[in-house]
Parts: structure tokens; sequence; C-alpha cells
């Protein structure tokens, strides 16, 4: 790999066009440039990947279900609910 | 009423993933059975939705005591309005207006008026990459990477670790509140660029933006993470 091969395309601009091209939100030409580029540039490569393994991470965040307390509380809620309506 | 129940929480992680594709199919049962008092059918929305309406009920209000209670608001208004639900929208989006429009009410009442379009234009916030990790101008290959980054690959376990997360948690706190609020919605609760720029009212490229500088940061305080781990093994 040599910089002249992408010498249209730097590394900077790539890197932060990185998310419109996870996103998929690039026009087809554009997109093919950045494929281009990231054949050719180890670096920009691996930027991607990382960026992609920091988006897995961050989804690990993501919480499944309510602290059981918090559902208990809900349900208890709905109880009420289901029961005033009948109530009525 | 029914026997008693357990509160034995049957959320599956596999569902919630794809939770912005539950059918038409799928939501016309729920609406049905919630008419019907199953209160299994509930606990299925609660399992799935509770925890994101606290986070989006949190960029509204103080602090997550509030937004606990706005939620659990929400969640009567939820079954109050149920009956009345016509089924023009989702039922995911008819329940985040709720929770939005309560904690907006909540907001005001406690003067924490924020909006996206009063924190000021989005280029006043600081940058993404920063501009060390390039060749600067005038350089033959001005714009390359000054230094190339490193391949992850085989790290992975390192990055679901308990601390790891912690990382990531503590790089999210600490970004403005708007490049947060979108890495919340987009990355943690799996939602579509098309829900945020509607929740948010923002337009698809400064959600763009936002999002891309957020990432770059929680990239970054991984990098040194990682870094300090090399180091600590070493
Ligand atoms: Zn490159």
């Amino acid at each position: 790999m040599s910089h002249e091969d992408h010498d249209h395309l730097r590394c900077r601009k790539l890197a932060e066009s990185m998310t419109a091209y996870i996103d998929d939100d690039l026009t087809p030409d554009d997109r093919l440039l950045i494929d281009k580029h990231l054949g050719e540039c180890g670096g920009c490569h691996n930027y991607l990947d990382q960026m992609q393994h920091t988006i897995d991470t961050i989804k690990a965040l993501r919480g499944s279900a309510p602290a059981p307390e918090t559902r208990a509380k809900l349900l208890g809620l709905f109880r009420q609910w289901k029961q005033d309506r009948e109530d009525c | 009423m029914t026997e008693p129940q357990s509160p034995t929480p049957t959320a599956t992680p596999a569902a919630a993933d794809t939770d912005n594709g539950a059918t038409d199919v799928e939501q016309a049962a729920l609406i049905a059975a919630l008419r019907a008092g199953d209160e299994e059918a509930f606990a299925t929305l609660v399992d799935r939705y509770h925890e994101t309406m606290v986070r989006v009920a949190q960029m509204y209000v103080a602090d997550r005591p509030t937004a606990e209670e706005v939620v659990q608001e929400a969640w009567l208004g939820v079954l109050s309005g149920i009956e009345r639900f016509e089924g023009r929208s989702a039922l995911k989006t008819w329940i985040f207006r709720i929770v939005t429009n309560r904690a907006k009410t909540r907001g005001k009442r406690e003067k924490r008026t924020i909006s996206f379009s009063m924190l000021g234009p989005v280029d006043d916030e600081k940058s993404g990459e920063d501009p060390g990790m390039f060749l600067p101008e005038g350089h033959e290959w001005a714009g390359a990477w000054s230094a190339a980054p490193e391949s992850w690959i085989g790290l992975e376990d390192r990055l679901l670790q308990h601390e790891a997360r912690k990382v990531v948690e503590q790089a999210i706190a600490e970004l403005p509140e708007r490049q947060r609020m979108v890495i919340t919605l987009r990355d943690i609760d799996g939602w579509s660029s098309d829900e945020v720029r509607n929740e948010l009212a923002v337009s698809q490229t400064n959600q763009r933006v936002l999002l891309h500088r957020a990432r770059v940061k929680v990239r970054q305080a991984l990098e040194n993470y990682l870094a300090r781990r090399e180091g600590v093994n070493a």
C-alpha cells in the first residue's frame, strides 16, 4: 500500500464519514470510493473495525428487563387499573 | 382476579434487539390482550420498553427517580388510553409520545426546559476526530493517519468485560447533552435514525454529526482503556 494509491480520499475525510458509512447513508459513488480506500488502507480498515467494536460494546449496555421491584410495582399498578375498571 | 402472579422476568433480549420490527399482527394481538386486561401482555411491554422509557424521560427531567415517576405515570396513561388507541401510529411510537409529553411537562415544572433547538448550533460543540490523529496541512500526505489505528481483533474478551462497560458508561455520561441523547437512543436502545429524528426534532445531517462525535469519544475512551490494560499486562 502506498499513500499515492488513495490520494483522492485522505484518511481524515474517511474517518469523518465513518458513521454515514456504517449507517449506509452515502451515495453509491461515495460508498464505492470508501470501499476502495478501505481495501487499500490498513489504518482506515482498522478504524472502521474499532468503530464497530465500539458500537457493539455500547450495545451491551442495553438493559433487557427492568429491576424485579420495578416490574412488580408496575404489574401491581396494572392489577389496580384492572380492578378499578371492573368496579366501574 | 386470576391466581397470584410471581414477578418472573420473561424478557427475551433477542426480541428486544428487533423490537423496532414488532409486526402488525403482534401489535394487534398485544393491543387486544391489553384491552382484555391480560397481565402477560402488559408485562411484555414493560420488559420491552420500560428501561428505554426511563432513559428518554431522563433527557427532560432532573434525575433518574423523577424519570421513574414520569414513566410510571406514562404507563397509567397507556392503560387509560389503550381503549381509544386507534393504531394510526405504531404502538411503540404512541407509548413514547406519552412518555415524552409527560416528561416535558414535568421538566417545565422543574424549569428544566431543554430542547434541541435551544442548545445552539450543532457546530458549536467540540469536534469529532482529534486532528492530531492525522498528518497536518502542508505535509506531503496531509490528512493521512499520523499513526495508523491498530487492530482490535482478538481484544473482544476485554471489550466484553464489566470494566469496559463502565468505561463506556462513563464516556457517555460525560458527553454534551445532545450527543448523549442521540447515542443513547441509537446505540443503546437501537432506534433507527428516523425514530431519533422524530423524537428529537433534529435534521438527518445533525443527527449523524452528533452520533459520530459521540461514537468518536467513546471509541477514544475504549482505546485508552485498552492501552491501560496493555500496560498492566505487559
Ligand atoms: Zn486511510
